[in-house]
């Protein structure tokens, strides 16, 4: 009789295979989540900076007599120029209104400062400078350094980037560890 | 024809062509060589492929850093410039000569009341915050010492001055920051000793790049050139100064606010009383007062748009773009 040798994997080599398979992906699908997460952070973090250097420009341009100054409001993750009558970031043509978190296309985006607060003005002045308090809140001192947490976190936000605003600076940074009671725990910058 | 054709029957076709086992050797790989063939090459070409990106990467990240760091030294020269424009000039009592003087800020700017000094420090200097320190690069740092702004672009007189960092990566030599040497972090030189002098200022970035500029800057030849060196250390008050305290700026140096039509200013001191205008001469009209004559030591009425202010002793008015000195 004819014995034909059958060629196949045995259940132990596909168990194996299978296995291994998973193994891969248990790293590579978290990591490439954390992977995009970060990269939706950068990004929320690079079109704060852009809009800042936007109305900073502006300022510079535009705002000419004394009172003049370019105010803009971050609030639930939305940049816009406030009302204010010697805004001239809300003349013609008013500086658009930016929604963060669906310019990202997140889910998650959470933002605080190191003044604290849930809304926050930046001012420039027609130097260019970022003024120490506000057109719609003068009364109110703004410590500069002025520093942004973006994360994708409210409470346990491993990922974390950092816009430093100061005088006449913009600077973007991060921070990896989980958020601890403080937020101002130090984060490494990595440029203006 | 007939034989054939029953060959092609599939059972008598083995004994017609009865099955020779063939004797040819396969020549071939086989599934497992060509699998770690495969392998292997896709590990050798991701190990280039890596390489060739890391390297992309880093040379994509140096030209960023590099972009990054020119964009910002010309925000830092562009404040310097800005500030130092619409600044006035002031005296120190003691006259003393700066390079004299063992203490080494460079540029001293007074403006509206506020002091502002431009000078670089060690990156991990006590006067700046701690935060400060983890996010800049040293040797050096150049800061602004002095006190915020207002909204409307004024400074800030009743706020604390404060230090802020304008550029980092500062170059060190001979262990200092900054002094009067070139080939400091910071240095500045004074062209001349006319009321807007030019100072030729010099920053030595760490990693060989140097900037150089030219800026206008009030000082008054009565005092050469000694008003526009802050010889004193600190920059953080305006009556410690090392070498020499300020003069009271008020009495003498004005810079008229022009947001009316009704302002006026009557100098009281015995000295020089100069005046400032934010704007080029060519924008103000002047005249002896609201309705005829010419502007003279005794009056003189500076006019722009729908603002102006009413002059007395004037000694000089000082445009961005020259100085006037009334007769009289």
């Amino acid at each position: 009789m004819r014995m034909i040798s059958r060629q196949a994997f045995t259940l132990l080599e596909l168990i194996v295979t299978v296995a291994v398979i998973g193994i891969v992906l248990s790293v590579v699908i978290p990591s490439t989540y954390t992977y995009l997460q970060q990269q939706k952070l950068r990004q929320a973090s690079n079109e704060l900076v852009s809009y800042l250097l936007t109305a900073r420009a502006r300022a510079l341009q535009q705002a000419v007599e004394p009172g003049e100054a370019c105010e803009i409001k971050l609030d639930n993750n939305i940049l816009e120029p406030t009302n204010h009558p010697s805004n001239v970031c809300y003349d013609t043509p008013r500086l658009p209104r930016l929604p963060l978190l669906a310019d990202i296309g997140g889910t998650n985006l959470f933002i605080s400062s190191s003044s604290g607060g849930s809304s926050f003005y930046i001012t420039f002045t027609r130097m260019g400078t970022v003024a120490s308090t506000n057109l719609s809140d003068p009364t109110t001192i703004i410590t500069l350094p002025r520093i942004f947490y973006l994360s994708n976190s409210a409470t346990e936000a491993r990922l974390r980037r950092c816009v430093m605003v100061d005088l006449n600076s913009l600077r973007m940074g991060w921070r990896n560890t989980i958020q601890t009671t403080t937020q101002n725990s130090p984060c490494t910058y990595d440029g203006y | 024809m007939m034989g054939i054709d029953v060959c092609r029957h599939r059972v008598l076709m083995k004994i017609c062509f009865p099955i020779v086992k063939s004797t040819i050797a396969q020549h071939g790989y086989t599934l497992v060589e060509l699998l770690v063939g495969v392998t292997l090459g896709s590990v050798v070409l991701a190990f280039l492929g890596g390489v060739l990106l890391v390297s992309e990467v880093k040379v994509a990240a140096k030209i960023q850093r590099n972009l990054a760091a020119k964009d910002a030294a010309n925000r830092a020269i562009d404040l310097i410039r800005r500030e130092a424009a619409s600044s006035r000039y002031f005296r120190i009592t003691s006259f003393a000569d700066p390079s004299s003087c063992s203490s080494s800020p460079i540029v001293f700017v007074q403006l509206d009341g506020g002091v502002i000094c431009i000078k670089s420090v060690p990156v991990n200097s006590t006067i700046l915050d701690a935060q400060y320190q983890k996010a800049f690069d040293g040797p050096c740092i150049l800061v602004r010492v002095g006190v915020p702004y207002n909204p409307n672009g004024e400074l800030n007189t009743s706020a604390a001055p404060i230090v802020q960092p304008l550029l980092d990566g500062l170059a060190l030599d001979g262990g200092s920051c900054s002094s009067r040497s070139a080939s400091n972090g910071f240095s500045v030189t004074l062209a001349s000793n006319n009321f807007n002098a030019f100072a030729g200022m010099t920053i030595n970035m760490a990693n060989g790049t140097i900037f150089k500029f030219r800026t206008l800057v009030p000082s008054n030849p009565m005092y050469a050139g000694n008003d526009f060196w802050n010889p004193g250390n600190s920059c953080l008050t305006t009556s410690s100064f090392g070498c020499g305290a300020i003069e009271s700026q008020s009495v003498y140096h004005f810079k008229p606010l022009m947001q009316s039509s009704s302002e006026a200013i009557q100098p009281i001191g015995s000295k020089e009383n100069v005046f400032y205008f934010q704007y080029p001469s060519s924008q103000y009209l002047l005249r002896e007062d609201a309705t005829s004559g010419y502007c003279s030591y005794t009056k003189c009425y500076v006019m722009r748009e729908n603002k102006a202010v009413q002059l007395y002793k004037v000694d000089a008015l000082i445009f961005p773009d020259k100085e006037v000195r009334p007769p009289g």
